[in-house]
């Protein structure tokens, strides 16, 4: 199965245990590792958290009973954990009311499209906008940026009705095209 | 195959999007800018290894029953 290729350096490639973890692994990964990322805007501590949220699945994967899609149980652990990590790090950034009410009152040009001239520094410029939004807004975002979460899973992930997500939600785009527009070239 | 195919349909539109990018780009909303965002960052082969390694250590668990499996999405 994972013969090497001329030219490739040999490397003994661990199995997994489980092909049917395995097959989680590999469908979920990407989305775990993206919000664990920009949730905590640092690689080194999204790789440890993308490794520890899957090891905390695999240990509890008889435990899942199916009542909510995988994705939406990983996700629920991911969220739990790296929620953990902030609290524990006190390196949560304070957003005052104050500047929610600025972003709430602005006569923003935030029903503009967000215009992006260059990719290169993207992933510096998302990461810089969403730390500056609540920790609230930044994880709403983060979930409604996956397409395969409806509203009411993500509702049920921040613990709020669909309303409230919906309400939210427009809060919080609003901010980040703010923050976005003011990080570069989007003007 | 199946895999296959989707999995190159989703490379052609990353590719689509990144000609698209070099031109300039516009995103309506802050969730279509992360979804690009997210499409273009792969998981560290690192993690992927990592996760194994400590997978094995502990005992695997049971394959879940088939109603589980049938019912559960």
């Amino acid at each position: 199965m994972n013969e090497p290729v001329a030219g490739e350096s040999i490397i003994a490639e661990t199995q997994w245990s489980s092909p049917e973890f395995a097959a989680v692994y590999s469908e979920h990964s990407q989305a775990i590792y993206y919000l664990a990322l920009r949730f905590l805007g640092d690689s080194q501590k999204a790789e440890d958290a993308t490794h520890d949220v899957f090891l905390k699945a695999f240990r509890r994967w008889e435990q899942f009973r199916g009542e909510a899609s995988v994705r939406t149980w990983l996700y629920r652990i991911a969220i739990n954990h790296c929620q953990n990590l902030c609290q524990s790090w006190h390196n949560r950034h304070i957003q005052a009311d104050s500047d929610a009410a600025i972003w709430e009152t602005s006569p923003a040009k935030t029903d503009s499209p967000l215009r992006v001239l260059e990719t290169k520094e993207l992933g510096e410029r998302i990461q810089k906008a969403l730390d500056a939004l609540p920790e609230e807004y930044r994880l709403l975002l983060l979930l409604v940026a996956d397409e395969e979460l409806s509203y009411e899973e993500i509702a049920a992930l921040v613990g709020q009705s669909p309303d409230a997500v919906r309400g939210k939600l427009h809060r919080a785009r609003k901010a980040f095209a703010i923050r976005f527009q003011s990080t570069g070239d989007a003007l | 195959m199946k895999e296959r195919t989707k999995l190159t349909q989703k490379q052609e539109h990353l590719e689509e999007q990144q000609i698209q990018a070099k031109t300039g780009q516009e995103f309506s909303q802050a969730e279509d800018l992360l979804r690009f965002d997210a499409a273009r960052t792969p998981v560290p082969p690192g993690v992927t290894e990592r996760v194994k390694q400590s997978a094995a250590q502990v005992e695997p668990p049971k394959p879940r029953p088939w109603w589980k499996a049938w019912f559960g999405r």
